[in-house]
């Protein structure tokens, strides 16, 4: 090969080199700014963390990137409504990041990262037909959908009863559907838990079994929000039943005459 | 005297026993509480504030009542809370009443009375809950009394959580000691509602009565999620011959 074309050739592929390097460069962002919905509401301080470093408060309409950070107040709350019409509802001081949002042949794939607070995912299931492929990721679990509604909640440094001295739990509430709680270490040992049911995952260890909703101590939005709304019955001497003792009462204070 | 003097001893003896026990290994017994109750002596942070308002009728062949009322509970610690609670009744006897808890025979007009009550509430377990509790009644009774209520749910994360609960009051005045018993499970939760079914009964002794007293049967509960509102009926059989009972509760909850 002639010396000049060598020279030719070397300089044809070190200028392909050039704009390739250029065009990932100019990609990248790009490619991580993917739109991927917008906010429907926002209550209380909700800010926005784009991948590229900015940080900007929420406001319905606000769009929403694969990569953007969400962080919500001590009362902040907000509803995103994704291009495939599923919904994530952010409770009180809460943090998540949308990792991923793509649509491939009607189908959406979604994964999103709960580092802490509470998060309600209402997946469209009906989006092109497919089942969904939706992931909620937490320090410690994952909650895989089946389903369509369910709220994830993370808890960090705080002690359960009943736990042995685990300090971060996942909780799935499951409202419509199923999910499969698992821990992040071993995704294909996971629990399916019901519509209707909550679970709870400490630390590393297997999820607890499903419990009837807010019965179980599982974080919830509704319990997030409203003073947790936990089932424990009737409150105590609430019921009728101890009603006929009060006949008993009047007994005495009747036919003894011994009214005041 | 000697008696009585030899069991304080025995009590005296007893609790040096139980400390010592404690004693000899304090560094399991703090991990153990530790693990069993964290955060034992610190306060609630928020503070939970709940509020249950609750209605019900008893109608059987010897009488029927209606009674109504509210309870306020206030947390303290996660483990314990106070609580204040005022229930009216009101009370209608008719021809024929022939049980130890007639006030007499004949008919009697509908007799009126409120009952208040405060208390503590301790949680023992995650949904085993002890409630001690005093108060008097006004009106058309003048009785002191003492309740104590137990309720604890077992295998909470199954499909099907049981439920045991005990509840007994003692009236200062007539000497009579009322107890209710249930037992009950769910049977189904969904996103909205939970339905649950058991047996229950209540029994009286004490005081006048020669023969204990009392009813039970078969009961069923309805819970409505969106308004945290439970309705359970009870029907059966007993010294009051057939009868049934209807009771709901509305609960409010907030964060302080």
């Amino acid at each position: 090969m002639r010396p000049d074309r060598l020279h030719y050739s070397a300089g044809v592929a070190a200028g392909l080199l050039l704009i390739s390097a250029l065009l990932l460069v100019v990609s990248g962002p790009a490619l991580a700014q993917t739109a991927a919905g917008s906010f429907l509401s926002v209550n209380g301080p909700v800010q926005i963390q784009r991948s590229g470093g900015a940080t900007i408060g929420a406001a319905a309409g606000v769009g929403v990137n694969v990569g953007d950070r969400i962080v919500t107040g001590a009362n902040g709350h907000a509803v995103i409504v994704l291009n495939d019409q599923s919904r994530l509802e952010l409770g009180p001081a809460s943090s998540i990041t949308l990792d991923q949002f793509t649509v491939s042949g009607g189908a959406a794939a979604t994964r999103v990262s709960l580092f802490s607070g509470v998060m309600r995912s209402l997946v469209n299931a009906a989006s092109g037909g497919a089942a969904a492929d939706y992931q909620v990721h937490t320090p410690n679990a994952v909650a895989a959908v089946r389903g369509t509604k369910f709220d994830t909640a993370y808890s960090e440094n705080v002690i359960r009863p009943g736990y042995q001295g685990c300090e971060k739990y996942t909780d799935v509430s499951v409202y419509q559907g199923t999910v499969n709680l698992a821990p992040v270490g071993t995704p294909n040992a996971g629990e399916d838990v019901h519509a209707g049911y909550e679970a709870t995952l400490p630390c590393d260890k297997p999820p607890t079994g499903g419990g009837p909703l807010s019965m179980t101590g599982a974080v919830s939005l509704e319990s997030a929000n409203a003073g947790g709304a936990s089932f424990a019955g009737a409150a105590p001497g609430s019921s009728a039943a101890p009603v006929p003792a009060c006949p008993v009462c009047v007994n005495t204070t009747t036919s003894t005459g011994t009214t005041r | 005297m000697a008696k009585n003097r030899m069991s304080r001893v025995c009590i005296a003896l007893a609790l040096v026993v139980a400390l010592s026990a404690f004693s000899i290994v304090p560094a399991a017994h703090a991990q153990w509480f530790e693990d069993t109750y964290p955060g034992f002596f610190s306060l609630q942070t928020p503070g939970l504030l709940q509020v249950t308002g609750f209605g019900g009728g008893f109608v059987s062949d010897k009488y029927g009542d209606l009674q109504e009322g509210v309870q306020v509970e206030q947390s303290v610690t996660p483990y314990i809370g106070f609580f204040g609670r005022a229930t009216g009744y009101q009370l209608w006897i008719g021809n024929g009443f022939e049980s130890p808890l007639a006030p007499g025979s004949g008919s009697f007009p509908r007799l009126n009375f409120g009952r208040f009550q405060g208390g503590a509430d301790f949680t023992l377990f995650p949904g085993t809950h002890l409630y001690i509790s005093g108060g008097h009644d006004v009106a058309d009774s003048d009785a002191s009394i003492i309740e104590g209520d137990f309720s604890s749910w077992v295998f909470l994360h199954s499909q099907h959580p049981i439920n045991g609960s005990f509840s007994t009051i003692y009236d200062y005045q007539n000497g009579v000691e009322s107890s209710e018993i249930d037992l009950q499970a769910i049977l189904l939760s969904t996103e909205k509602y939970m339905i649950l079914g058991g047996v229950g009964g209540a029994m009286y002794f004490g005081g006048f009565l020669t023969n204990a007293q009392g009813q039970g049967g078969p009961d069923l509960g309805f819970y409505y999620r969106p308004w945290q509102l439970g309705v359970s009926a009870q029907a059966g059989y007993g010294n009051a011959h057939q009868y049934g009972q209807i009771s709901m509760y509305k609960q409010l909850s907030w964060f302080e």
